[in-house]
């Protein structure tokens, strides 16, 4: 603490006079720490204890720092504004999912970042998912760690738009990424390990939901990625390229209830290790490789591979 | 501060002996630290606080490092002599936009490096770009984010030349990157997500601009690479291979006004989940496929694209 108390004191005159206009008015930076109290402005110098507090302080396209490692909520967290949420790096930014999701997000036009969080349950707390976005708002997630959650890691349901950058969802018992009824995400330089599921869109409602995975790793599981529609006009799609998926029961899964349209396609990646290389079940369900896929040591696969060209 | 301060204390020696010839010399390492003082010389034992103070204390050639996460800045930073500007892994080294571009750079024939940097816009403060560069100097970009801009990410005119590596540059308002009458720059390992368009290259004037794009994402946008030249011999090129490029409006894009020339040379990469695949458009404007892409689920396109062979 000696540490930051020097900086607090040295920072009072800057972010007085750089970063707010008075008092009352809400923060561009708001700061959260291990030995901060809510009962403070949540300025540097005088931080938060719990990210609540930070949101209320913080105005609308700001955003609230971690300054040391700590677990920085009590409850589901729920943002209601623009706002980007970070641990400075070396520090652990906790969140942890305790009755519910850790982070919900429920309002529409948002945009919101974490960055270098890590994101937990609390043990037989009751505890559902890591991220839980419903409302239409953009969200990154860069840097973190998303693990051990009872069900899904990120779940998207409704026409919001994630990107997940550099970071590792692991050891989760539902999907490391579900997307429902409209959802759209993109998937880069991330590490997918052990989780029940990878990556799965679901279109249950007239709507297209989709996900581009580039440059990730998908082990262990159940479904790789896994496409599914089951109403007429509900689109699912699932892009994977420089991928590996290995050792899932099933790696490429597209499937449709006999309605609706449900795809994965998939390029430059490596498929193997894993029982199903692809499943493809249903009318109007594709699997399409662009035939500079390296597909090896599967031990199985259900219905057909389409194949297209790379132009 | 007890930290830094026993590191102070035992650098005084090598400081005193290497860095410096006398206390009037410029430093090869000027620091700043959230506790540091303008009035003091930038020395690790008594570093400053804000980017101007180090900047004029630096030698040409040296370094600026930032010691601990803070604000480095109240106003643009001009950076007028060649120099690497850091933040110590594990600190934020934060500078902000406000009442212009966060960082400029006018003069020619520097060499500049700004490494884990984080520019963000303070808010209704008349911010406009994270970096603009308008002289013909070298710029590196690493491992930093450039996130919120009201206006682009990085905009360099002339004929700078900008690399960037291994960055984030994300929720801009403006083109992530933005380059103009003869600027050259190599993007690699970057993320460029949910910018209102991605990477220009535009030649207004008889000049060539260049971009070189590899392993990197583009998500999210209107444009996701666009070149662009309106005069006669007024050429702009972008190459792009190992990228994904999905969720745009217009992925490839290459027009000119009927004169000029304008490329997009594409391999190796996907394209998915766009409104037009490409745009071709105007005498002169090409887009170039190596016959080794992942084009798929592409609303449309408009104009011709162009095949050639891998060697």
């Amino acid at each position: 603490m000696v540490r930051r108390t020097v900086l607090r004191s040295a920072f009072a005159f800057a972010a007085t006079l750089l970063l707010s206009t008075g008092a009352d008015a809400l923060l561009f930076r708001a700061y959260v720490s291990s030995d901060g109290n809510d009962a403070n402005p949540c300025t540097l110098p005088q931080p938060c204890r719990l990210l609540p507090a930070a949101l209320t302080a913080v105005a609308d396209g700001g955003e609230i720092w971690m300054l040391d490692s700590a677990n920085y909520n009590t409850a589901t967290v729920t943002i209601g504004k623009s706002v980007s949420i970070l641990a400075v790096p070396g520090a652990v930014g906790s969140v942890v999912a305790i009755g519910g999701p850790a982070i919900s997000i429920t309002a529409a036009s948002l945009t919101i970042a974490l960055r270098n969080l890590v994101i937990v349950p609390l043990p037989a707390s009751g505890a559902t998912y890591g991220v839980h976005m419903t409302g239409a708002s953009a969200l990154t997630i860069e840097g973190s760690l998303i693990a051990n959650l009872p069900s899904d890691g990120v779940r998207v349901i409704g026409t919001g738009k994630i990107e997940i950058a550099n970071t590792i969802i692991r050891n989760n018992g539902g999907s490391a990424v579900f997307l429902q009824n409209g959802a759209s995400a993109d998937i880069s330089g991330t590490k997918l390990l052990n989780n029940e599921n990878g990556v799965v869109t679901f279109s249950i409602t007239v709507t297209t939901t989709r996900a581009t995975v580039s440059d990730t790793i998908i082990s262990g599981g159940n479904e790789g990625v896994f496409s599914y529609a089951e109403i007429a006009g509900g689109v699912a799609r699932i892009f994977v390229t420089r991928c590996t998926i290995q050792n899932t029961s099933y790696a490429l899964g597209s499937e449709t209830a006999g309605v609706g349209t449900a795809l994965i396609a998939v390029s430059n990646s490596m498929i193997t290790n894993n029982i199903n290389a692809w499943y493809q079940s249903g009318a109007g369900s594709v699997i399409r490789t662009l035939g500079n896929n390296h597909l090896t040591d599967n031990a199985t696969s259900l219905g057909s591979l389409t194949t297209a060209s790379l132009q | 501060m007890i930290r830094r301060t026993v590191l102070r204390s035992a650098f005084a020696l090598a400081a005193t002996l290497l860095l410096s010839a006398t206390a009037q010399a410029q430093l090869f390492r000027a620091y700043l630290a959230s506790d540091g003082n303008d009035a003091n010389p930038c020395t690790l034992a008594a570093p400053c606080r804000l980017l101007p103070a180090a900047l004029t204390a630096v030698a040409s050639g040296g370094e600026i490092w930032m010691l601990d996460s803070a604000n480095y800045n109240t106003a643009t930073v001009t950076i007028g002599k060649s120099v690497s500007i850091l933040a110590v892994p594990g600190a934020v080294g934060s500078v902000v936009a406000l009442g212009g571009a966060a960082i400029l750079i006018t003069a020619p024939s520097l060499t500049i490096a700004l490494r884990n940097l984080v520019i963000v816009p303070l808010p209704a403060s008349g911010a406009t770009v994270g970096v603009l560069m308008a002289g013909a100097s070298t710029l590196t970009i690493e491992g930093s984010l450039i996130a919120n801009l009201p206006n682009d990410g990085v905009h360099v005119l002339g004929t700078g030349k900008v690399e960037i590596a291994n960055t984030i540059i994300r929720n801009n308002a403006g083109y992530a990157v933005w380059l103009q009458n003869g600027a050259s720059a190599d993007i690699s390992g970057t993320k460029v997500l949910n910018n209102a368009y991605g990477i220009l290259a535009f030649s207004a004037t008889a000049t060539t601009t260049t971009a070189t794009m590899s392993d990197t994402i583009i998500s999210g946008a209107d444009e996701g690479v666009f070149s662009y030249a309106t005069i006669a011999g007024g050429v702009a090129r972008i190459s792009v291979t190992r990228c994904t490029i999905q969720n745009t409006t217009s992925a490839l894009h290459s027009e000119t006004t009927g004169v000029g020339t304008a490329l997009v040379a594409v391999s190796s990469s996907m394209i998915t989940n766009n409104n037009f695949a490409w745009i071709q458009s105007g005498a002169g404007a090409v887009v170039r496929t190596l016959g080794n892409n992942h084009l798929t689920d592409n609303a449309t396109s408009l104009g011709s694209l162009t095949t050639a062979s891998l060697q």
